[in-house]
């Protein structure tokens, strides 16, 4: 949990697993609801990477704060790498492409920061055509956010439950 | 209740043969009423399941700033009042939701599942009703309920998908 002075460290295996909080609300029918995953408008779907942690370190909170709530996890692979619209079909949106990037949380590096957590990383979307090398993250519009989250969410289920929540 | 079956002397009989129009009678009578109790059952069913939706639409208009743990905005009045609207016509057309729930996005989802085949009404607090359909299997298919599409045409669309 701790930082400890170490590195970001940017590769994902694609193995490797995520951790998820998740409400018991957003458990429909032995799956996570994509209602329940948040693009964060500044810095993308929060998540805890399993190599520097286990899945009860993401409901760690100095004050309980996720306490009764559950964890789910899922593979770096499970992640679309990017969602085009399908015109065809009626949709609309500009094409995104999603990657994950380690962003340590740690109060003594940032003192803006609340809390302190090592494994913490965030899904990062940027425009489909971006020709940045590190482009910053960016919320796609409200169908490719669905769309994502849908996609993420057909991999939630039942199995992937490491910590049942409670509320 | 009277039980039958074939005669302890024959076991291996048919036991079935013609009825008489007396028995028809009786059949009929009793399907008249099974086939009436049936659709009354559905209906109140899909009563409780509507009446749920909406304290479930209550309850997450009360939640406060945050109430997600990642810093998630509360819906707004004006995607609970949308969302109110949308469970209206959904009981119009008698096809209740599976979930009526906060969104981690800001606004009011509402899930549907019916077997393997699933489908959203999400409600965001921009203003913004994205409406998709999906199974366990397959892509989703995702559109922007208002920009050419209609609310009666999306739940036409959601309704025809969870039949499948």
């Amino acid at each position: 949990m701790y930082p400890r002075g170490r590195p970001v460290v940017p590769d994902f295996d694609p193995t490797e697993r995520l951790f998820l909080r998740y409400q018991l609300t957003h458990w429909v029918v032995g799956q996570l609801a994509p209602t329940g995953i948040r693009f964060n408008g500044k810095s993308g779907v929060s998540v805890n990477r399993s190599q520097f942690g286990l899945p009860e370190d993401t409901l760690f909170h100095e004050e309980g704060r996720y306490n009764g709530l559950g964890v789910v996890q899922f593979l770096v692979a499970d992640i679309p790498l990017r969602v085009d619209p399908d015109s065809d079909k009626g949709e609309s949106g500009e094409p995104y492409r999603f990657r994950l990037k380690h962003v340590p949380l740690d109060v003594e590096a940032d003192p803006t920061e609340v809390e302190i957590n090592y494994a913490h990383s965030e899904i990062w979307s940027h425009r489909a055509d971006s020709t940045e090398v590190d482009p910053a993250h960016r919320d796609p519009g409200k169908t490719i956010q669905v769309s994502f989250k849908i996609r993420l969410c057909q991999r939630i289920r039942q199995e992937q439950i490491c910590i049942e929540a409670a509320l | 209740m009277a039980l039958s079956g074939p005669p302890v002397d024959r076991p291996k009989q048919a036991m079935y043969a013609p009825f008489d129009d007396s028995t028809r009678k009786e059949y009929a009578k009793f399907w008249e009423g099974f086939e009436r109790d049936a659709r009354q059952s559905a209906y109140l069913s899909n009563q409780a399941k509507f009446t749920e939706a909406r304290q479930r639409l209550d309850v997450a208009s009360l939640l406060k700033e945050g109430w997600d743990t990642y810093d998630a905005e509360p819906p707004n009045p004006n995607s609970v009042t949308e969302s109110g609207k949308i469970l209206t016509a959904l009981e119009t057309h008698n096809l209740p939701p599976t979930r009526v729930m906060a969104s981690a996005e800001g606004g009011i989802g509402i899930s549907f599942v019916e077997g393997e085949s699933r489908a959203e009404i999400e409600v965001f607090n921009t203003g913004e009703v994205v409406a998709a359909t999906y199974t366990s299997q397959s892509e989703p298919v995702v559109w922007e309920i208002g920009q050419g599409q209609s609310l009666e045409a999306a739940i036409e669309r959601i309704r025809v998908h969870l039949a499948n």
